[in-house]
């Protein structure tokens, strides 16, 4: 009886198993990479201006994401970030989402402008202030 | 006394000393923007600040022609990851790449923002 029940649970442990463990592939290729896609969508689509960079606005892990942060405190800007170094696939996936190779990346409403180079450029011949104030407005 | 051709010499010198410690990476990126936009002007500084063997971190300065009506900026540093990513199936295959500058010999005035430290969040910041 006992060992009836115990073959009958492994039965149904494995049942409920086997599909799980059939699906796992599948589950393993798409679905970081998919959710890290929609966390940067949701990130880009609900702060008008959303910077990706290493570290936080407090504590940038890297000159040039401490540049960006600077540049946009200097503006006054109202914006967000997510620090790559802790979520991996975001840090991947960001590379994919914008077709750009490095980190920090700018999007201002929905779009992307650049990275650290780009914001220097553009804010020192006054683009990104203008660029950030019309955003801001909308 | 005939100092400048000294200082011509001695400037050859260097430069000689400069390209021979160019490594492969180094040259390649100077092969590729080359042919990419026969630069008036051009500089590829290896700024990897573990090991300058590393080669992991370059700052770039492009001036050419080829970004005439070119806007705008983001289009331009586009075109240079690509031509230095087009051997490389369009990934950087180091940690990190500067535009200091794409300019047109009109726009270029000289001067190249100095860059900040990486970092890179892991030591050294070679990791890609």
């Amino acid at each position: 009886m006992r060992v009836l029940r115990v073959a009958a649970l492994v039965a149904a442990a494995n049942a409920f198993v086997a599909p799980l463990a059939a699906r796992r592939p599948v589950a393993v290729r798409g679905a970081p990479e998919d959710a890290a896609d929609a966390k940067i969508d949701s990130f880009v689509k609900d702060n008008k201006v959303m910077l990706f960079m290493k570290g936080t606005k407090i504590f940038p892990q890297c000159g040039f994401s401490n540049m960006a942060v600077q540049i946009l405190n200097a503006i006054g800007a109202d914006f967000e970030t997510c620090d790559v170094l802790s979520d991996d696939f975001i840090r991947q996936q960001i590379k994919v989402y914008s077709d750009w190779p490095t980190i920090p990346q700018l999007y201002v409403d929905g779009e992307f402008v650049g990275g650290s180079d780009i914001m220097l450029e553009m804010y020192q011949a006054g683009e990104l202030q203008e660029m950030i104030e019309v955003a801001a407005a909308s | 006394m005939r100092p400048l051709p000294l200082l011509a010499s001695m400037l050859a010198l260097r430069r000689g000393l400069a390209m021979s410690t160019a490594g492969p990476r180094e040259l390649r990126i100077t092969q590729a923007l080359t042919s990419a936009f026969a630069p008036a002007h051009l500089e590829v500084l290896n700024e990897s600040h573990g090991r300058r063997e590393d080669e992991s971190h370059f700052k770039v300065v492009v001036v050419s022609d080829k970004f005439e009506g070119v806007k705008p900026l983001i289009k331009r540093h586009r075109l240079v990851t690509a031509a230095i990513t087009a051997d490389t199936g369009g990934q950087l295959d180091f940690h990190s790449l500067s535009v200091a500058a794409a300019k047109t010999p009109a726009e270029w005035d000289g001067v190249v923002a100095p860059s900040p430290k990486c970092a890179g969040g892991d030591g050294r910041g070679t990791k890609r």
